[in-house]
Formats: C-alpha cells, structure tokens, sequence
C-alpha cells in the first residue's frame, strides 16, 4: 500500500512566465493605459457632437422627410449614447480604476449632442416650449347671452 | 427590369391621365336666366328678348339658354344704343358693325326710337335727342309718360295739368293734339295708335286725333290685342274677345290666354293649360272655326305670358305663373326652364343620407376631443393615426377588389359621404320652392305655396324640431322648415311647414299682424336632457309671440336691436317682456348695419398664433357695426348691445355713396368696402379688435389654461376689458359689388373674404391679405409684445391679384349675393351666387388638406404596389439563379 499527500500551500513556486501579481511599476502603467482607453471612451461623445451641427445646420428648418430621417437618426444616437453608457464602460469595470469621472464626461457628452438636437427641434418647433404651442388649452368663445341681430326685412 | 420599366412607364401614363381629366368644370356650373319676359322678338334661332326688369338679352332657341345679356337698348330689330354711365356717353351701333355716333348725356336712356329718316331718337328725363340732320336736343317742360309710334311716327305723349299732348318727332318736335286726362294714367302700344287710360279717360290716340273710348269696356281689359283691334275683357266670370265698340268676337274661359298673331290678323291663338295639358285653339276670324291640339305638359300652374315664335311650325313660348318657362310645337316640348329662380328669397341645403358608413376615425375624434395642437396627446395621437392609416390602406385595397372593372361609383357614394354633393333648395319669390343635385343638376323637386298673393314677402325661415307640430306624423328627428311670410299691405302674418321628406307645403296660421322686426330660432330647455326648439316673433309694437305657442321663454337673456328711422334702440327680452335698454340718435344717414354674430356658426377661436406667441382676438357677439353717410365721408361705429356704448369709431373720406359700399363683421374683423373718389379706386378698409394681453411664455400658458380650473382668459367681452383696435385701408384693383366670407363646418380653415367685382367675377381673396397686423417694412423689428405680425407680408396698399383665386375662371355672370354651405370636410364648402345668373362651385380656403384630389388614382396605386413587389420577388430569384451569382459563391 502507499499513499499520496497533496499539500496545499501557497508557497508553491509560481510557473515560468507567470506572475500572480504586479509590481508596483508594472502596476501604474497598466492603470495610466486604461484611464486613457476610459477617457477616449468618455471623450468619444464629443468627437460627433461638431458633425451633429453641422449636419443639423445643412438640413435647414423646413420640415420634410430627410429633415426628420436626419434629426430622427441624431436624436437616437444621443438617447442610445447615453443608454449605452454601462455597456460603453464594461470592459474597464473592476480594474481597479474609478470610472465616475469618465462617466460622468461621457454622460455629458451624450447629453450636449441631445442637447443639439434638442435644440434644432426647437427651432423647427418640434418641440412645446412656446406659448403658441399650447393655444388648444384655450377656451373657445362662448356668448352667454343670445344676440338677435337686426333684422333686414 | 422589363417589369420595373412597365411600372414606372405606368405610373407616368396615369399622371398624364389625371391631369388631363382635371380640368375647370368639373365641380362647377352655371345657369343663365331671362326671367319673366316683357317683350321678344325672333330672328333665326336666337331669340331677342327684354324682360320686366328691363334687361335685353339673347336666349338660343334651340336650347332656352341665354346666349348673352345685352348692355345696350335695343331701338329696333337692327339698331341699338349703348350709355356708359361713367363716362356719361352713348354710342350709336346699326347691327353691332360700326358706331354711327356719339353724344354725351347726362342720364340713362328712357327709350330708344328710330325716326322715318333712319335717325336715333334717344329720350332720357325730359330731353329729347335726334340724329337728324346736323343732330338736335330739346327739352320738354313735362313728364315724358310714353315714348313710341303712331303709324310708325315716332311720338311723345307728355303729362301736362289736367291734359296729355301728342308731339310728332320729325325735323323737330312739334305739337300734335292735346286731350283732357288726370295725372296718374297709362298707355298701351295698340297695333299702329296707342290706347290711354286713367281712372276718369280712356282714348284711343291716333294721329291727328284722340277717339274717346267706352271707359266700361276699358275698365274690364285684361289684355290689349292691338294688331286685331280687339280687347280681351273679364266680367264677373266671363271672359271675351271684343272689339272696341264692345261686340264680341269670341267667348272665353277664365283660364286662356290669348296670344296676339304679329303677323296675320286672320288667327287668334287661344291657349289652355288643363290637367297638365296643354290645349292650343287657333280662332279663324273670317270662317269662326277653330282647330285645336292638345301637348302633354305637366303643370298645374296658369298661363301668365305666352308668345308666338313661329306660325309655321305653330311654335310657341309658354310661361307660367310659377315662371316654368316651355318651348313648344307641333312635335310636343322642345325644351322646359325654371326661371323664378332669378329671384331668389332664401337658399338652404339637405345633406343625402350616407350611403356609405366608412370606420370611425379615432385620430380624429380625438383632434375633436383634445384639440388638434394639444401636444399632452401626442403619442396616443400618433398610434392612433398610424392605425387609421393601416385601416384606411384595407379600405383602400377592400375598395379596389369590389370595384375591379366598375365605373367611377364609388367617388359618387364618397361624395355624398363627405357632404360634397348635396340637395340645394331655392325659394323664390315667385313661391316655388326648387331642389337640385348640385352635382348633377337635376330638378329634384318643385313645390309651389299657395294661398296667398304677390303682396306677401318671406320674412324669415327656419328650422325646428318637427316633434312639436301636431300637423305631420313625424316620429323622426328630420327638422321641420317654418317659412314666415308677411304682407304690409294686408298686415298679415302667414306661416307654413314645409316638409322635405315628403314634398309638402302647408299653411299652418295666417294671422295679423304689425311689420316683423325680429325672429329668432329659440331653445326651450324642458328639463334635465329635454329641449325643444321654436321661434319667436317680435312685431314693430313690441308684440312677442312664439311658433308653435309657448307661453314662457324665461331662460336666457335675449339682447335685441333695430333701427327705428335713424334712432338706433337696444332692448332686453326678459320673461316675455321687451324693456328699453338704450336709445342712440344717429346724426348722419345710417347706410348699412351688420352684427358680429351669424346664424348657426360654431363657437370661434379667441386665441391665435404668431411667430409662436399667442395673441387673443376680441370676439363680442353683441358688437354690431354701423356704415353711416356725412357729405362725402364713411363712418363706422362699432356699438355694444348690451350697453349701447359705442366703443370705436372712425371715418374715410372722399367716399363715393353712388358706387356700392359693403360692410362684413365677422368675429373680431369689420371690412368695409367703398370707392375712393381721391385715389379712383375701390378700398378694403379693415378694422380689428384685439384683446391687450399677449403670451409669450408658454409656463404662463400652462398655468393659466391647465392648472387653473377655471382658465382667467374665458369671456373677453367683460366689461373691464382692455381693446386694442387696429386699422387698416387696401386699395382693390376691381371693383367691388358684394362682400362676404367663406365659412367652413368648424370654422377652424381659414376664412377668405368672397368678392363679387362689379364686372361679375367672383374673387377669393386671401384674409391675410387685408389683415391690420402687416408691418410697415419688411426689415421693421417686431417686440415681443407687438401686434404686429412677423410671418405675415409688409403692408401694401395695393392688393396682388392672383389670377388662380378667381372662382369663376375667365367667365362673368350677373351675380348679386352667394350662399355658402359647409360640407363634413373641414378644408372644404359649397359656394352658390345667385343674382340674374347662378353660379356653383365647391371652395376650398386653405386648399384641401383633408382630401386627396380628384385626380387622385386608387387603382394606379394598388396596380403600382403589386407591381413592384412581383418585380421586386422575380428579380430577386432570377439574381439568385443566375451563372454570376452562383460563380461567386463556389468561388
């Protein structure tokens, strides 16, 4: 009979070319290299946000199909942007970097190109910011009394 | 591809098919009418004829259309005259060819005659003009009663003291004979001499010498048979022929008409209308035998006025009381008009009952409900609209399967629908009642009120609930028409039901009465959810009275007005009792006095938009506007009712009172039209009444209209309100006849003022147009809290014509007045004009966004969508199958 005893310690010398942990060194420069990805993520936003204008600005205040199309297509973008902000961020989650400040740029971001947008429907009245838009909430004249009007014969 | 090519290729053609068939005419017609004819003369096919309001014109005969309506006075068959009154000059013509002379005149033409020589005898007022010669004018010192022939001299015959004188018109006008009369008689043309008559003398004027007639038989004539010498005179209830010793020629029943024979004094023509027969005598003088034949011709009317048009094909022209006019000959009727339509009382509509039940449109129901720019509806707006649409797109498709290879049915069934093809009534003065297809313009019914004479006038017309008058089983809720007709001479008050369903005109009171100063359609509320409507009658003296009786009308308060002789006075009808609120002595002559309210229109929108502020118009239904003359100036005063303050006033000058004056109060809007003399041009002078608050926030909005329960804007017409009125003059390139405005089912479409310019065109003029709000310049700043108007042109006095907005194309008619009739589309109306001509046709002021056009192909595009998805299914497998495709993916 024989027997065989693993023993579990965690003195165990580490295989060639493995290292469980980083140095300190190694360390900083992984952490520098994701907050740049993170930043170019958070930045992406306003990359777009000049293109957004001037498009915008092409399409001109007449309303008609390609005005909607294009303003229909930028305000989706913006709303997805910003709905997509999680997901944008998820490959650099628990990496031992703080996102907040990213996020909150890139929140900022999407919310200027939604802003944008925003802003050419208001322009194009798209959007009930004006008194006139409201004018159905207005009563219509009622007489209280009846008026008979002279009659010609 | 060859499929793609064939779509579009249809496509094209279908285009080019639809605008060739959309062309004027299609929505549009037009009647000519020559009404009750006084005189006519036949020349080929086209009839001559002068009518009893002394308009000439052509009628062809072939057809009893008029060909054309003439300006000019006829002299005789070949010679006429024409008078512009402007520029106070006539124009002598000889068969229309060349203008033989010209003169200026100071009045219109009272006759034309033309001398033994050939010349022009023109009469107008007292002065007598002749071609003779080098040309002569007298004036006679007394009244011209009659101008015409005695054995083809031309004479007058002057009203002097207590006698007539006979003057020849020759080399000049010399004096012939005078007899004894009294001031108030008449003369009748009688063959080659002349008859007068007055209440004392009767005579035969001839030549040299007046014969005095038998003033007994005179007294009896019914008709003057002058070629034949003879009188046709009713005694109690006989009727004869006679000559003018009294010896009678031939015996007749009260109901034949004789028709003298221009031609041959040997034949009497004696017609009968019996039974809708039409029975023709013609009397042999010589021989006293008669020959007659009968015409199947339906009426019951009697013959008021017959000619004969050709002896030879025995042809004659029939018109009768009711003013039917027929052609008639020995082959029967040629052709049949109604020409009482050329005085038209009143105009109403029926809408046909649907024919078709198309689904309930939910998107719009909820426009209705909520308003069509509530942006709190937005999305459940938008759902519901993409759902209508998919449902219409199944009607669509549903449509095209049931009608594969069927004619045009179903735009007819959609347009009775849509209210777009109705029933027009016309009530005329000569009491007939007619309805027409406005489509298609077939009589549909014709209908005649009875009992009572030609001295009773249509006050007022209305309709109410049909439940109250126990004279018709109605169990239905089709209204009830109530037609009020009084006469001044009798005082009395006729009413009559009219009932549509089934053709029937009846009187239901006859009573009398004082002069008729106000009816009113009223709402009886007779407990929770019942209400019956009636009518009230107020008289001169104050009397109130109802139809059907009702003994209190004490639920609301009625303000009522009227101008007694220039003293304006305002009254308060008040549990049955009529009591004096104010009394205003007008100064000046009151020309014209409209009120801001109208009949049947929906409740109007206070608030308007522009460059997305809010700015509310002033509307008081107890505003009404007066038009009064001083000299050569126009004032308007707008009066309230209630209080009788006169809250504006204003004044043109240089208006020209000869020419017509309009005046139009719609809502918050006056529109005054007259001719300028100073700038020689017809102007729109508009005033507005606007409200001084102004909303540019649209919190404020909100908060003022949503989370207010009771909003602070509601009535404007408080006393403490604060008016801002604005004032604006246009000058009109035409002239202006009459005024009014378009009116659509909810008032919502924009209303475009309706011109009728004094050459018979009928012009849609853009509201905006004439509006007070346009700025002075284009590059002018408008504040935030201005009335003045950013989106609307700058101010220019003179209005564009566009050409496109003339409703009657390049055609004129006489038009006097129009009737507009809203159909269940709110883009669009029905427009009569009525005057010597009819003219109808369908509007649409704000172009028809609620409908496609008419050229609008269904079936193209069903045939287009197949297409294209077959071409695009058969492509796409012949791209798969093909050796390229297939390479490319072994590869």
């Amino acid at each position: 009979m024989w027997e065989i005893k693993i023993k579990r310690e965690n003195s165990l010398p580490e295989p060639v070319g493995y290292k469980k942990a980083f140095d300190d060194c190694q360390g900083q420069e992984l952490r520098d290299d994701l907050e740049k990805k993170a930043m170019g993520i958070a930045k992406g936003g306003f990359g777009n946000i000049f293109m957004i204008m001037f498009t915008l600005y092409m399409t001109g205040n007449m309303m008609n199909i390609f005005t909607i199309v294009i303003i229909g297509q930028f305000l989706w973008q913006a709303i997805s942007t910003i709905a997509k902000m999680d997901q944008a961020f998820s490959l650099l989650e628990n990496r031992g970097i703080s996102l907040f400040l990213y996020k909150l740029i890139y929140l900022s971001a999407g919310l200027l190109q939604l802003g944008v947008v925003l802003y050419k429907l208001y322009n194009i009245g798209l959007l009930p910011l004006n008194s006139a838009d409201w004018i159905d909430l207005v009563p219509l004249h009622h007489q209280e009394e009846i008026v008979v009007p002279y009659s010609y014969n | 591809m060859l499929l793609l090519i064939v779509s579009v290729a249809g496509i094209i053609f279908n285009n080019v098919l639809a605008l060739h068939q959309y062309q004027a005419g299609v929505h549009d017609w037009n009647k000519r009418l020559f009404g009750e004819l006084k005189y006519i003369q036949v020349q080929d096919q086209t009839i001559f004829y002068q009518n009893t309001n002394n308009q000439n014109g052509i009628i062809d005969k072939s057809t009893g259309q008029v060909n054309s309506r003439n300006t000019y006075t006829m002299c005789d068959s070949y010679n006429y005259v024409t008078y512009e009154p402007n520029q106070q000059i006539i124009q002598l013509f000889n068969e229309g060819y060349s203008v033989l002379a010209e003169e200026e005149i100071s009045d219109n033409i009272d006759h034309c005659l033309i001398g033994l020589n050939g010349e022009f005898i023109i009469i107008y007022g007292k002065t007598i003009f002749s071609t003779f010669n080098n040309k002569f004018t007298e004036k006679v010192d007394h009244q011209i009663i009659h101008a015409g022939y005695i054995f083809d001299v031309p004479v007058v015959v002057l009203q002097k003291q207590n006698e007539i004188c006979i003057y020849q018109i020759r080399e000049s006008i010399t004096l012939n004979y005078c007899v004894e009369s009294l001031n108030d008689g008449k003369i009748h043309e009688f063959g080659n001499t002349l008859i007068y008559q007055d209440a004392k003398f009767a005579y035969q004027l001839k030549e040299k010498s007046a014969k005095l007639l038998n003033f007994e038989i005179i007294k009896k004539v019914d008709k003057f048979v002058g070629y034949s010498q003879t009188l046709v005179i009713t005694e109690k209830s006989k009727k004869q022929i006679v000559n003018l010793d009294g010896q009678v020629e031939y015996e007749l029943s009260q109901d034949e008409f004789v028709i003298q024979n221009l031609e041959n004094q040997k034949y009497y023509y004696i017609l009968k209308q019996i039974n809708n027969e039409l029975k023709i005598v013609s009397y042999d003088r010589d021989t006293k035998q008669t020959h007659s034949e009968v015409i199947e011709l339906q009426t019951n009317q009697l013959i008021l006025n017959a000619f004969l048009i050709d002896q030879n094909k025995r042809q004659f022209l029939i018109q009768y009381q009711d003013l039917q006019t027929v052609l008639v000959d020995n082959k029967g009727v040629r052709w049949t008009t109604e020409q009482s339509l050329i005085s038209i009382d009143t105009v109403f509509y029926e809408k046909y009952e649907n024919q078709e039940q198309t689904h309930k449109n939910s998107y719009y129901e909820s426009l209705e409900k909520h308003g069509t720019n509530n942006p709190l509806y937005l999305i459940q707006n938008f759902i519901s609209r993409v759902l209508n649409e998919v449902k219409d797109l199944q009607e669509v498709v549903t449509h095209f399967i049931d009608n594969l290879g069927k004619e045009k049915v179903q735009t007819r069934e959609m347009e009775q629908t849509y209210g777009l093809k109705q029933k027009v009534y016309f009530l005329t003065t000569y009491g007939t009642l007619l309805c027409y297809d406005t489509q298609e313009l077939s009589l549909l019914i014709k209908l005649q009120i009875n009992n009572q004479d030609k001295s009773f006038r249509l006050v007022a017309h209305h309709q109410i609930d049909s439940n109250l008058i126990t004279h018709f089983d109605n169990n239905d809720a089709q209204p009830t028409h109530v037609l009020f007709y009084y006469s001044k001479e009798k005082s009395r008050l006729n009413t009559f039901i009219l009932d549509l369903q089934h053709g029937i005109i009846q009187q239901v009171a006859s009573q009398s009465s004082k002069n008729i100063v106000w009816t009113l359609p009223y709402r009886v509320e007779g407990g929770p959810g019942q209400h019956h409507n009636i009518v009230i009658l107020i008289d001169e003296e104050n009397n109130i009275f109802t139809y059907p009786k009702n003994d209190s009308i004490n639920t609301k308060e009625i303000i009522l007005y009227r101008n007694d002789n220039g003293v304006l006075r305002g009254y308060r009808l008040f549990k049955n009792e009529l009591v004096n609120l104010w009394t205003i002595n007008m100064k000046d002559e009151i020309l014209i006095i409209r009120s801001s309210y109208h009949v049947g229109e929906e409740n109007p929108r206070v608030a308007i938009w522009d460059d997305r502020k809010v700015i509310y118009k002033l509307i008081d239904h107890s505003n009404f506007a007066i038009l009064t003359s001083d000299g050569d100036k126009l004032k308007l005063f707008i009066i309230n009712a209630k209080t009788g303050k006169i809250i504006y006033q204003s004044v043109q000058s240089e208006a020209d009172f000869n020419q017509p004056i309009n005046l139009v109060f719609d809502e918050h809007q006056v529109f005054v039209t007259y001719y300028n003399k100073a700038q020689m041009m017809f102007e729109i002078w508009t005033v507005e009444i606007y409200h001084a608050k102004i909303e540019v926030s649209f919190i404020k909005m909100l908060e003022n209209y949503y989370f207010t329960k009771t909003p602070i804007i509601t009535n404007y017409y408080k006393a403490d309100f604060e008016a801002f009125f604005l004032q604006q003059v246009y000058g009109y390139p035409f002239g202006i006849k009459y005024l009014g405005m378009s009116r659509t089912q909810k008032s919502l479409t924009k209303k475009n003022l309706l011109i009728i310019t004094t050459s018979g065109q009928l012009h849609s003029l853009d509201r905006n147009l004439v509006s007070t709000r346009r700025r002075e310049k284009a590059d002018q700043p408008i504040l935030e809290y201005s009335l003045q108007s950013a989106e609307l042109p700058p101010y220019q006095y003179q209005l564009p014509i566009n050409f496109q907005n003339m409703l009657s194309y390049h055609q004129t008619f006489d038009i006097e007045k129009f009737s507009i009739e809203s159909t269940n589309l709110e883009s669009s109306a029905l427009l009569l004009v009525y005057g010597s001509d009819i003219f109808f046709t369908r509007i649409a002021p704000d172009k028809t966004y609620d409908m496609l056009l008419d050229n609008f192909n269904y079936n193209a595009l069903i045939a287009t969508t197949v297409l294209i998805l077959v071409a695009t299914k058969v492509l796409s497998k012949l791209v798969k199958s093909s050796k390229q495709v297939k390479q490319f993916y072994l590869n």
